[in-house]
């Protein structure tokens, strides 16, 4: 957070200078949020622009209140311009990632994470994949709120701000994300041990003839 | 359960940590035209002209009131209406209109004419002797009872 951060945000509303202070503060959370929602660095790029553009047409209304962030105020933004973005998308043809691969690089897997978590690297890598494919099955409210809180950071009452919705709410939609994300990697996994093994067993089969 | 939910928060997190892409030229880009938009030019134009407004006009508008002040009181003192009386007020309730005037009918005086004494003395009544009317009156009642 910037120093004296009310002052600046006086200022940014007439003084560029002060905005482009704003700006490197949270380009890079704004950024970060848009791709890890979207996974499509060219669609976060054109959100994050979407939402300081709004930012900045709108800062003549901002007013700071207690307990209530300019950090929030841009992540409500940033929602709202993802919301827009998965409401035109559905009325769009979609190429998913499955259909073309190569489209998005799988950037995710970090060899130093299995170290740090004491797991064989390829489980890991395995079980970060799924998670992040698992992700896009739950509803829109969902995918936000937890990528607002493990992905950018933020703070219960922080989210509660930017969504405009009780803390308890928050707490509530994270609980309930975190154990349909667990089913369903119950699920996932599960269905990968099965093909294995029916992999293994057709592979041994073909061997024997 | 509980160790395999934390298991996923711990994953998200991980997740979250990745590296995201970071395109400085976007970044640049994207602060130049937000900071050389014109929405900076519409409000610093607005703000000059409030600044123009307020440093030009507020003084010529403060001059002004003086002058007019200055030349108000200057006539007045001249025609020496400074310091007037204040003007008679006019009852107008107390005013007689013309109808009225011809409705009143005026009697001439009649000067009188003084009768003798002896017309104003009743004679019905006797004349009553004055010396009935005055008795003694003791001032105090151990007088009283000292003459019985």
């Amino acid at each position: 957070m910037i120093d004296n951060e009310t002052e600046v945000i006086a200022n940014a509303k007439n003084d560029p200078e002060a905005f482009g202070r704003l700006y490197d503060e949270y380009y890079q959370p704004i950024f970060g949020f848009m791709y890890s929602r979207t996974h499509n660095a060219e669609v976060a790029k054109d959100l994050t622009s979407e939402t300081f553009f709004q930012a900045l047409k709108n800062i003549q209304k901002y007013k700071p209140q207690k307990g209530a962030s300019f950090k929030s105020w841009l992540f409500s933004i940033s929602v709202a311009q993802v919301g827009n973005y998965f409401r035109r998308r559905m009325k769009m043809f979609e190429v998913t990632t499955e259909e073309a691969p190569e489209i998005v690089a799988h950037e995710e897997f970090r060899p130093d994470i299995a170290y740090r978590m004491g797991e064989d690297a390829e489980e890991l890598k395995t079980q970060i994949e799924l998670v992040t494919k698992l992700m896009k099955q739950l509803n829109q409210k969902q995918q936000d709120i937890l990528t607002l809180r493990f992905f950018s950071k933020l703070s219960v009452p922080e989210i509660a701000l930017a969504l405009r919705m009780k803390e308890g709410t928050v707490k509530s939609h994270i609980h309930r994300a975190l154990k349909k994300l667990q089913s369903l990697m119950i699920e996932g996994q599960t269905k990968q041990e099965t093909n294995q093994t029916f992999a293994l067993t057709y592979e041994q089969h073909v061997t024997q003839n | 359960m509980n160790n395999t939910s934390l298991k996923i928060e711990e994953l998200l997190k991980q997740v979250g940590d990745t590296d995201v892409p970071d395109d400085v030229m976007h970044r640049y880009r994207l602060r130049r035209s937000l900071l050389c938009s014109s929405y900076f030019d519409s409000t610093c134009e607005r703000n000059e002209k409030k600044n123009r407004f307020i440093a030009y006009t507020a003084p010529l508008f403060a001059g002004t009131v003086l002058v007019v002040v200055f030349a108000v009181t200057g006539t007045s003192i001249l025609d020496g209406s400074a310091v007037s009386d204040p003007k008679p007020t006019i009852d107008t309730s107390r005013f007689v209109s013309a109808d009225h005037l011809s409705a009143i009918t005026f009697v001439p005086a009649k000067t009188a004419s003084y009768a003798t004494a002896a017309e104003f003395i009743d004679t019905s009544y006797p004349p009553i002797p004055l010396s009935d009317s005055l008795r003694f009156v003791p001032m105090s009642p151990t007088v009283v009872y000292s003459v019985q």
